[in-house]
């Protein structure tokens, strides 16, 4: 399999769901690169688009299905959790040091770390750590 | 992908391959780590243009019936979600 070059955060799949600035680039991203989809971004994925006013919540199924590649989706483990912990201190939120990652962020940082891959989102959240920033992402 | 134990056995069915892998695995690894090692050494097949235009379109078709002011934010979801700790509320 073609080693990936980037991590999926949730947010880059929700920007292109809700067509937010550039989700022409997020899509194409996405569709074309290699991409690692990890196992939680999928249930936050799901979390979101139920709690959303959706009036036919199967479109949002039969959207995930073409954007994630499941061959690609990957599970979370103990070298990932080992860097989203070590993460917290950092870089959580309520650190008192201004953190910003909540707990599932902290999961997909763990994800990159791991993989030595940028992250693809959108938001401050992940530019203000050490991750790389994939630069197809929407920052700000 | 389907969970390990759910994965079917393979056969091999040539008598060539199945002698090739006898010999590959000599030095102590396992039938499974040989083959896995020659998955390993083959491209990926590549998409071709067809099949990403038709992704594309596909993707756009679901869009179109989708109002985009009807999902929220990940703004609005992080703040419902996870409380001043970062945790799940």
């Amino acid at each position: 399999m073609t080693p990936a070059t980037l991590v999926v955060d949730t947010s880059a799949i929700m920007a292109v769901l809700k067509r937010e600035d550039r989700w022409f680039q997020l899509r194409a991203t996405i569709l074309e690169q290699p991409c690692i989809f990890p196992a939680p971004m999928l249930v936050e994925l799901w979390v979101v688009a139920r709690r959303s006013q959706l009036r036919s919540p199967a479109l949002v199924s039969s959207f995930i299905a073409e954007m994630v590649d499941p061959v690609r989706v990957v599970a979370f483990d103990a070298a990932h959790a080992d860097a989203a912990a070590l993460a917290a201190e950092a870089y959580g939120t309520g650190n008192g040091m201004g953190g910003m990652l909540n707990l599932f962020d902290l999961m997909i940082y763990g994800f990159a770390k791991v993989a030595g891959l940028p992250i693809l989102c959108t938001g401050h959240d992940f530019a203000s750590t050490d991750a790389a920033i994939h630069p197809a992402s929407r920052v700000g | 992908m389907q969970p390990r134990r759910a994965q079917q056995p393979i056969t091999i069915r040539s008598d060539k391959a199945a002698a090739r892998l006898a010999v590959l695995t000599r030095d102590g690894r396992s039938q499974a780590e040989v083959i896995e090692e020659a998955l390993d050494r083959v491209p990926d097949p590549v998409a071709s243009s067809d099949d990403l235009a038709a992704r594309i379109a596909r993707i756009d078709a679901i869009l179109a019936q989708i109002d985009p002011s009807s999902i929220m934010s990940m703004a609005e979801f992080d703040s419902e979600m996870y409380d001043e700790h970062g945790l799940p509320r």
